[in-house]
């Protein structure tokens, strides 16, 4: 029977619930965000009391199905004072999942500050105190509770920017290998459950628990397809296990969409240096892996471990948004500094995204010079030990920009921009603009328009971008609930038959009649309901813009501007 | 039937940037880790002749980039064009990213 777990920091009391009948086919952001909507005051302060962070697997994560360990995070932004939710791969998922746990929810505040850890396993669930773990960074604090608790511990925590309740703190997953690089990042919920006095949630591994099947031939029937599908399209099968992400990097330099020391250009001269083929050439050479999967059953298989010239491990992942941030965005051509940034953010738990765009802020206001990676590695370190440069920069990229007076600031609601420049990819821009969460390339990635038959355009004049932005943030949202990793939309775009087997391995699971139509149909239902509380806490159409100074600085090679109407991205609410 | 075997003039070349498994072509490697080939360029050539001329099929390549627009193999090309290349391996862009520029004529 599948459960709900409710922490009460306040007076430390831990419950288990019964799941409501409304959150019964729920899962992922779906459920986190309907939680929200439910229990929080969309006006309260996103670090007091009143908050609460919802932590839910997605709805068939633990299952079999392929590339399926997505586990949301959610509460009211610090960064961004939206709803939020950030999801990642790693391991807790899964076994949470496989308990039963549909979702745990922490709410209210210790009188003291201390830390804690919540304990899961097969018998129920208590906190204990954090004790030598707390201030310490990710990788020791992951060797320490696996020592604790076993190999195969799944391990959801923050470091010291966490327990700082630094606004860019993000909430690091552990992986097969024990890596904290599995980061629920964006949005600062890093800080929330640092401001519930929540070090970790230790998710106990247990064999032979496993997630509960309505039906298991329909699942079987809808397993082999998504399968077959992902083993068979071209970048699932071939560009992302050979290149990672980060194959990305030569593509969109190419395309002079690459957002290049911060965002003052579309082309970065040293993208060669940063990509998914130059680690793909030098990584296995020191004894690095590429094709690796951030969590069992992974088919992907997009992830990596990279390593050192002198062969000792350095950091797993390298994500195409992480060497962008960290490496074009800051101009920065040194995968060895790249590298150690992420590391630096892994281990410290902040998100690599904002931590680029707050690097290269910091550089335009001449606290580096751009491009030097060693200088950078300086300031980086500075958010760890908590000095008052390291609060501001952990702080993320608005709040930078702020302290420095610095005008070209590529945020929206807050929240830092990703990797792709929005005057060159309108339609990326619509999504950045229009999102709930904020700046976020995830939130709309894409969707098949032949088959979810929806229109759309490049055209930036060409209204019907609305319907489109709409569609893809529709089906994401559907994607983030089912536990799913979003890069299965490259299979399910362009293979019918791999929409159907997804559709089908969560009917399998939930005992639900869902058609692929439900997918956009349930997806804009969400959504709608996360505009509502951001509605309530105070954001209206004003807020879906991107920063003025896209407007009117010429971005080359293609010396674009931002051009979309506001118009046309109010129309995106038009559901 | 391409210019030089015709007789035409050979204007200059194409800086062709190549990914990917692409990346063995290269006659030049910069400084920078980029892999360029500068291939001759005739009048009235097309992204497909600058392709042949490399030895290189059409469903060898995923994405084609003519200075830095998402293109087409019929588009026109002149000298002193940059020219991106990505191997099939290096398929990873979702259809609706960007506009295809078809070129002028003849599909």
């Amino acid at each position: 029977m599948a459960k709900i777990v409710r922490v009460n920091m306040s007076d430390r009391s831990v419950k288990t619930e019964e799941v409501p009948e409304k959150y019964r086919f729920l899962g992922g952001r779906a459920l986190t965000s309907s939680i929200l909507v439910d229990e929080v005051d969309p006006t309260c302060h996103p670090l007091g009391p009143n908050n609460k962070l919802v932590i839910a697997p997605g709805m068939i994560t633990g299952t079999t199905a392929p590339s399926s360990g997505r586990l949301s995070v959610g509460g009211k932004s610090p960064l961004t004072g939206t709803i939020k939710e950030a999801n990642a791969g790693g391991i807790p998922g899964q076994l949470l999942g496989r308990l039963g746990i549909k979702a745990i929810i922490v709410e209210g505040q210790p009188r003291d500050k201390e830390f804690y850890i919540l304990k899961i396993d097969s018998t129920g669930a208590q906190l204990l105190p954090a004790g030598e773990i707390t201030g310490k960074g990710m990788y020791e604090t992951n060797a320490f509770l696996w020592k604790k608790y076993g190999v195969g511990t799944g391990i959801i925590g923050i470091g010291p920017a966490g327990e700082m309740k630094l606004l860019n703190a993000g909430v690091s997953c552990n992986d097969s290998e024990n890596s904290p690089g599995r980061y629920a990042g964006r949005g600062g919920l890093g800080a929330v459950m640092g401001s519930k006095g929540l070090k970790a949630v230790v998710v106990i591994s247990e064999k032979g628990l496993q997630v509960p099947l309505a039906d298991k031939e329909l699942f079987e029937r809808g397993r082999k397809k998504l399968v077959e599908a992902l083993l068979k399209h071209p970048v699932t099968s071939q560009t992302l296990p050979t290149y990672g992400t980060a194959a990305l990097v030569n593509v969109l330099n190419e395309a002079g969409a690459l957002p290049t020391r911060n965002f003052s250009a579309g082309r970065f001269e040293g993208a060669a240096k940063t990509g998914g083929e130059a680690m793909a050439e030098i990584n296995p050479q020191r004894g690095g892996t590429m094709s690796h999967p951030c969590h069992p059953g992974c088919v992907i298989k997009c992830s990596n471990i990279y390593h050192r010239p002198d062969g000792s491990h350095h950091v797993a992942p390298i994500e195409y948004e992480s060497t962008w941030a960290l490496g074009a965005n800051c101009g920065i051509d040194n995968l060895d500094d790249i590298a150690e940034l992420n590391r630096i953010c892994n281990d410290v738990g902040l998100d690599t995204i904002e931590a680029g765009g707050t690097l290269a802020v910091a550089m335009e206001a001449g606290l580096a010079r751009f491009g030097d990676g060693k200088k950078a590695i300086e300031l980086l370190n500075e958010v760890g030990k908590g000095t008052a440069l390291g609060r501001i920069l952990g702080n993320g990229t608005e709040y930078t920009a702020k302290a420095f007076g610095i005008t070209r600031c590529p945020t929206v609601k807050g929240q830092s921009m990703p990797a792709y420049e929005p005057r060159v990819i309108k339609g990326i821009g619509v999504t950045y603009a229009t999102t709930p969460m904020g700046a976020d390339h995830t939130a709309g990635y894409t969707i098949a328009t032949e088959v979810l038959k929806v229109g759309g355009e490049a055209d930036p004049s060409d209204v019907n971008k609305a319907d489109l932005a709409r569609a893809f943030q529709a089906v994401t949202m559907f994607i983030d609930s089912s536990g799913y990793c979003l890069f299965v939309t490259f299979a399910t775009s362009d293979y019918p038959e791999a929409l159907e087997g997804l559709v089908e391995t969560i009917n399998g699971t939930l005992g639900t009649n869902w058609t692929t139509d439900d997918v956009l149909r349930l997806g804009k239902e969400w959504l709608k309901k996360e505009r509502r509380f951001n509605e309530a806490a105070g954001f209206t159409n004003k807020d879906d813009r991107l920063p003025e100074f896209m407007k009117y600085e010429k971005l080359p090679p293609h010396n674009a501007v931002w051009n979309v109407s506001d118009e046309i991205l109010d129309a995106v609410h038009n559901y | 039937m391409s210019k030089e075997e015709t007789g035409g003039q050979q204007q200059g070349h194409i800086n062709v940037y190549l990914y990917g498994k692409l990346r063995g072509l290269a006659t030049h490697r910069t400084s920078q880790g980029e892999h360029i080939a500068y291939v001759p360029c005739w009048e009235g050539d097309r992204i497909r002749d600058i392709v042949a001329r490399l030895n290189l099929k059409p469903d060898e390549l995923s994405h084609l980039f003519l200075n830095g627009v998402y293109s087409g193999p019929a588009c026109r090309v002149k000298p002193g064009d940059r020219l991106g290349l990505f191997a099939k391996d290096m398929h990873l862009l979702y259809r609706q990213y960007f506009p295809v520029d078809q070129g002028d004529e003849d599909q």
